[in-house]
């Protein structure tokens, strides 16, 4: 992948440090930057470890891709159920 | 998540997982909008007991009546303003709207909202636990990618693969490297 703040600052390889700020600092945000954050991509970046998975042996790629896309509509379903009906 | 009742806003990739995170946690009954009929279909296919056309003038209306009450929970997958009516119109009262992702600002009832006690919960993506949790779904065929992915291609064709996830006719479709 071509660095963006490579491209900035006319080098490529500049490592973008992305640390967690806490543990609800979610992966998506790491990745995606939040509406908040400096938007840069870099070749390489660094995330804290416990944000590494490892895909379960029963399941394969085409269903190991969807952890991610199916996290969110967990995430919200789990905050509904904290209804105070 | 058991017993309860809920309307899903938006039959995309994230309204039909919504809709399978729900079955799979014990949801009474779950009725799910959408605009368009082939996603209602695919929304009928992946368990929603009753689908509602979205762009009815009535819709809010037929919702309640598919679920037979008012929404203990609606999930706006949408958030646009005309969702978001209908979302607190079918919660009404006492229910619990979650919304994401608006692409703008978008005005909000909020005399009902706070006469029926209704309860408006922003969601942003997902922490560890939630991971764990979709790993346990995918595990145990709550969701399975055959429903799901509906188109893969290689990376030398990414520009297809924009042009097929913004056709309306595909609901995930994936990249694939090597």
């Amino acid at each position: 992948m071509t660095s963006a703040a490579g491209r900035d600052s006319g080098r490529s390889g500049r490592v973008v440090s992305l640390r967690a700020r806490n543990r609800e600092f979610t992966d998506a945000e790491i990745f995606s930057s939040p509406r908040d954050a400096p938007r840069k991509v870099s070749g390489r970046f660094t995330v804290v470890a416990d944000r590494l998975h490892i895909v379960p042996d029963d399941l394969d790629d085409r269903t190991a891709a969807l952890i991610a896309p199916l996290s969110t509509p967990v995430h919200a379903v789990r905050l509904a159920g904290d209804t105070l009906r | 998540m058991r017993g309860k009742t809920v309307a899903v806003l938006g039959a995309g990739t994230i309204g039909l997982l919504v809709l399978a995170v729900l079955r799979a946690h014990g949801a009474r009954r779950v009725v799910v909008t959408d605009v368009m009929a082939t996603k209602r279909d695919a929304a009928r296919a992946l368990g929603a007991d009753d689908v509602v056309d979205a762009n009815a003038p009535d819709a809010a209306e037929q919702v309640r009546a598919a679920l037979g009450e008012s929404a203990d929970i609606v999930v706006d997958c949408v958030a646009i303003e005309p969702t978001v009516r209908q979302a607190v119109a079918v919660a009404s009262k006492g229910g619990t709207v979650v919304v994401g992702v608006p692409a703008a600002d978008v005005s909000v009832p909020l005399a009902l909202v706070q006469d029926h006690q209704i309860r408006i919960q922003g969601s942003a993506t997902y922490v560890l636990e939630d991971y764990a949790e979709s790993i346990r779904l995918l595990q145990i065929g709550a969701v399975c990618a055959a429903d799901i992915v509906t188109a893969s291609l290689p990376m030398e064709q990414v520009a297809d693969v924009f042009d097929l996830s913004a056709s309306g006719h595909h609901i995930k479709v994936l990249i694939t490297l090597g």
